[in-house]
């Protein structure tokens, strides 16, 4: 039992050994590796204000108003008879202050801002109808879906 | 003869009768077994328990060692390919610089935006940059990099323009497209009622974003 026992502290001492001689050498790739590191710094930095500067540059392909498109598809879609007095985009929203001709025209206009492809809610913010005219004066506002 | 000290003969006496009990086996087997129990309890607390927490704390310290070593591997690879990437892209990489400076600099934009008003034929009525910090701590909420060291900082540029439908259109784009990175915000373009146009102009009214990078800017926390 005794000599089992001494066996035991000799395995014990062995492994002491053992792991301190693991952890010195790890220590030491440790520090090779550090210096590694430290010789990339002028790297790190380059990378960093790259990075840094590629932020704007998501944000901008992601909050992108495509005020081109917009206009472009506005033109495209909206019937004749339509007069637009003034038009807000912004990133969220859409907003046309203009006069109809005619109901019908108006109506047809209501159905393509509904329609358009990223609108989500369609508000009717004003409507009068001119008499004296024969139009109709609005204010449509579409809420555009966030992009992802 | 002097006094011996202490007597010999009383100590043989004892000597000798502990031998003649030792010699009885269940005498000899009981004090073998005790001094057994003995060698393995000093043994057990003075080094195997010592030892085994100095191993387990090791292990510990080993296991910590090697996270650390796992991370620096990802590191050094990491490093290794941004460098890689640095140098085939060197060549593009003054883009990055031109788009978000490192610096605030309204007289360059605002020089570059009147340029091309005048290309387009549009007539720029107002150009006003927001605040802008340049300096001491950082006030805004900006982003700024994991290591905070690189502050990106954003100002607002708001313009007022009038001229014909198409020509603002156009304004805007290449505005959007110069190589210093710009993001039109929000644009508002109204028919204006005034007699001074009586050709039909549109007046715009908007904002757009400016980027620039700012190392000097401390975090304000």
């Amino acid at each position: 039992m005794v000599v089992l026992t001494e066996f035991v502290v000799i395995l014990a001492f062995g492994s002491r050994f053992w792991f301190d001689k693991k952890l010195n050498d790890l220590k030491e790739v440790i520090d090779q590796k550090e210096m590694v590191v430290v010789s990339y710094a002028e790297t790190e930095t380059e990378m960093r204000k790259i990075l840094a500067r590629q932020e704007p540059v998501e944000d901008y392909l992601e909050g992108n108003i495509k005020m081109t498109k917009r206009i472009d598809d506005l033109k495209y879609f909206l019937p004749e008879g339509i007069t637009l007095t003034e038009l807000k985009i912004d990133e969220d929203k859409i907003s046309l202050l203009g006069v109809a001709g005619s109901e019908e025209t108006f109506s047809r206009t209501i159905r393509i801002m509904t329609q358009m492809e990223d609108a989500y809610q369609t508000e009717v913010r004003e409507l009068e109808f001119d008499q004296k005219k024969g139009g109709v004066n609005f204010e449509i506002v579409n809420y555009l879906k966030e992009e992802k | 003869m002097a006094n011996p000290l202490f007597d010999q003969s009383k100590y043989d006496l004892s000597y000798q009768k502990i031998r003649l009990a030792y010699q009885r086996p269940e005498i000899k087997a009981s004090v073998e077994v005790i001094l057994s129990v003995f060698a393995i309890a000093f043994l057990l607390l003075v080094a195997v328990r010592p030892t085994l927490a100095t191993v387990a704390e090791l292990k510990k310290k080993i296991e910590d060692y090697e996270v650390v070593d796992k991370k620096l591997n990802s590191k050094i690879t990491q490093l290794t390919r941004a460098e890689k990437e640095l140098r085939e892209n060197s060549a593009d990489l003054y883009l990055f610089q031109r788009g978000v400076p490192d610096n605030f600099d309204y007289a360059d934009l605002a020089k570059r935006v009147e340029i091309v008003a005048v290309e387009e034929g549009i007539n720029l009525e107002t150009l006003s940059f927001s605040r802008a910090d340049i300096t001491g701590e950082e006030v805004t909420v900006e982003k700024k990099d994991k290591k905070g060291n690189f502050i990106e900082g954003e100002f607002l540029l708001r313009f007022s323009l009038n001229g014909e439908e198409a020509k603002i259109v156009s304004f805007l784009e290449k505005v959007e497209k110069l190589d210093r990175v710009i993001k039109l915000e929000n644009v508002s373009v109204k028919k204006v009622e005034d007699k001074e146009f009586p050709g039909g102009k549109l007046r715009a009214i908007g904002e757009i974003t400016g980027y620039y990078l700012n190392s000097e800017l401390k975090e304000n926390n």
